[in-house]
């Protein structure tokens, strides 16, 4: 069986959290303006810890400029893959 | 205390130009018991009242805040008189029975049961989310013991034992047991022919009500608060015709009401206790619909909700101080702002409110005074060392205002009083430490303390606790050191819980601790989280949320950059939460 893209496992994961409306955004669609008035900072770290959980990736707060990343789900999907492979790049050289 | 004048506040304070979650009740419930909902946006106010909601099924005061007890209540309430939809009710239920100590209910998770909390929870619970009560034995044996020998009832029972009844305590027991009533369940036993004579006695000879015998006047809050209370017991005031002309007299030019006689200042909690308190008195108040509903839209925010007085001229005292302290002010609007914060010491609580005409808080107290509130006027100091020490509670800790539980940071906030005052005679610092202790857990080795002694553990009551302690005189360095290590996020700033997410309040708290305790501060660490916080208009709370930012979260950022910029030394001890 194929594995999901990384872009539908996050699908997945936020839509556990924030409901199934999830899996039909415009992965070019600003997230934040899908969370409407639900978005604040509570809301954020719930997102991106759901992320982490799913990838088993650590997102720093501060220097990964989440703002950005987490924008869209496109930039999403590019951020977990360059930090899946960041990861899998310092696994192969212990 | 001596008595205080009723007056207008002069000078000029600043507003935050934000709804409050109070207000918006009282105008509501207002409209409503005048039959003028029909003026509402409720779209607007819907909205406003959701994103108060948080995931774990409570409301909180604000939005991004914590839930509590309180303002669960208040939510729940709007939507209701609304006749909006109150969603997932069985995940609010679940919620407040987290607020259980084990005898009744507490305002946040962890925290000791008050009455206030109790009367909240139950009527959220059993009339909002048709909830059931689990722990009956313990609740009807808590409530029980309210009663004073004097006949009314108080905060608590330990606080009953001391003989201190208060009108607002009646009634939110009296409330908690209507709710229990209509539930199918008996009311607590109390003495109710003592109970009516109590609150019969607080009926001054103008004909309003006052809070207790230590209150020096009377007040429309405590009119409403012992008015309902009767009218559920079946009862009535000594001289109801008195009362009601009483109440009427407070009505002003405007359409409003005000609080005090002689006072020129009217506001929303004084028209929903003036139309709450006829009711109970089955007076009509449709002769006042149409005054009170054009009052009250004078009072609506462009976003939803309502503030206490017309939105332009309603000032805080928390915002008033954050003006102050952060640098923006001139002399001029400086010296106006501290006269206003003067004027929030009102009568029957000489503690400064958060709004004229409220409640004296002892969080606001504190900003007050850091602001340099009253710093030439003695009496006015000992009016608030005095009303501090009638709120110290029998755990020893203090709560955010009269009869409400323990918390950290009110606890941490009423130190920050005592130091601006110079004075700690009138509180016992035994019992001080005595909470601080009830709050000490142990973590792998290390010492932590949580906000409430069943809460969890977080930088910010570790460094309250630490503050007061080292006011009691102990050596804290060490154990600030310790702290501050284990929640120093890597690249920048320090997190509440764990080292990974930080946040302004954290950071600040953080930094000005470790400045009093004359610790290191990594200069560059701090300027590189400042910068991930800083925005057009100030600060902002988290590096996550840009858009939250507001008056208080700029003081704190400018205080920390000129602490960074090296034209500060030392921060001012400010608590928030």
């Amino acid at each position: 069986m194929n594995t999901p893209s990384i872009e539908l496992q996050i699908r997945q994961t936020l839509a556990q959290l924030l409901g199934p409306e999830v899996l039909g955004i415009d992965s070019q669609a600003s997230f934040r303006d899908f969370l409407g008035e639900r978005f604040d900072s509570l809301m954020a770290v719930e997102v991106i810890t759901a992320v982490e959980d799913r990838f088993s990736i650590e997102v720093d707060y501060l220097s990964d400029d989440v703002r950005f990343w987490f924008e869209t789900l496109d930039k999403m999907q590019r951020f977990v893959a360059q930090k899946v492979e960041d990861q899998l790049t310092l696994q192969a050289a212990e | 205390m001596s008595a205080l004048l009723p007056k207008f506040p002069q000078g000029q304070g600043l507003a935050n130009h934000q709804a409050d979650l109070w207000c918006t009740y009282a105008a509501i419930r207002s409209l409503a018991w005048v039959e003028r909902l029909g003026s509402a946006d409720v779209p607007q106010l819907q909205a406003y009242i959701q994103s108060r909601r948080n995931r774990d099924g409570g409301y909180a005061w604000s939005k991004g805040m914590p839930s509590d007890a309180w303002a669960t209540f208040y939510c729940t309430e709007t939507l209701k008189d609304l006749a909006a939809t109150v969603s997932d009710t069985d995940a609010t239920a679940a919620w407040l029975h987290t607020l259980f100590d084990g005898d009744a209910y507490a305002m946040c998770p962890g925290q000791t049961a008050d009455a206030w909390a109790t009367h909240y929870a139950l009527r959220t619970l059993l009339e909002v989310c048709q909830g059931e009560v689990q722990q009956r034995e313990p609740l009807y044996r808590w409530l029980e013991g309210l009663q004073c020998a004097n006949g009314g009832l108080s905060w608590s029972a330990e606080f009953a034992e001391r003989d201190v009844a208060d009108t607002r305590a009646c009634f939110y027991g009296v409330m908690a047991a209507r709710a229990l009533q209509r539930a199918g369940l008996p009311a607590p036993a109390w003495d109710r022919t003592r109970l009516v004579a109590w609150l019969q006695t607080q009926q001054l000879a103008d004909g309003g009500f006052r809070f207790s015998a230590s209150a020096e006047s009377a007040c429309l809050w405590a009119t409403y608060r012992a008015t309902a209370s009767l009218a559920e017991l079946h009862a009535l005031p000594l001289d109801a015709k008195r009362c009601s002309d009483w109440i009427v007299a407070r009505r002003s030019g405007a359409g409003g009401f005000v609080r005090w006689q002689g006072y020129d200042g009217e506001d929303v909690w004084a028209v929903f206790c003036a139309v709450g308190s006829l009711k109970a008195l089955g007076q009509p108040v449709a002769w006042l619909a149409d005054e009170v509903a054009d009052y009250i839209a004078s009072l609506a925010t462009p976003g939803g909700g309502y503030t206490y007085r017309e939105a332009s001229t309603a000032a805080d005292v928390l915002t008033s101080a954050a003006g102050i302290l952060g640098g923006t002010l001139d002399g001029g609007q400086r010296a106006a702002a501290l006269r206003w914060i003067e004027g929030c010491q009102m009568p029957n609580e000489a503690g400064i409110m958060y709004m004229p005409g409220r409640g004296a808080e002892v969080r606001c107290t504190a900003w007050g005074l850091a602001a340099g509130a009253f710093a030439e006027q003695p009496q006015a100091r000992q009016a608030i060392g005095q009303w501090l020490a009638s709120l110290q509670n029998p755990d020893g800790g203090f709560g955010f205002w009269e009869g409400r539980g323990s918390d950290m940071v009110s606890t941490a906030a009423a130190v920050a009083i005592l130091q601006s005052l110079g004075d700690s005679s009138c509180v016992a610092l035994d019992g001080l430490q005595r909470f601080i202790g009830s709050c000490q857990h142990e973590d792998s080795g290390r010492l932590t303390y949580s906000a409430y002694p069943r809460g969890a553990s977080s930088l910010r009551a570790g460094l309250q606790a630490l503050s007061c302690l080292a006011y009691l005189g102990q050596p804290v360095q060490q154990a600030a050191a310790v702290l501050l290590a284990a929640h120093k996020v890597r690249q920048g700033g320090f997190a509440n819980h764990g080292q990974r997410i930080p946040d302004l309040l954290s950071t600040y708290q953080a930094v000005a601790m470790a400045l009093a305790f004359e610790l290191p501060v990594d200069i560059a660490h701090l300027r590189f989280f400042l910068d991930k916080v800083s925005t057009a208009q100030g600060f902002a709370w988290s590096p996550l949320y840009l858009e939250g930012s507001d008056a208080l979260s700029a003081c704190l950022g400018r205080l920390l950059q000129a602490f960074v910029d090296g034209r500060r030394r030392h921060l001012p001890n400010l608590q928030l939460s």
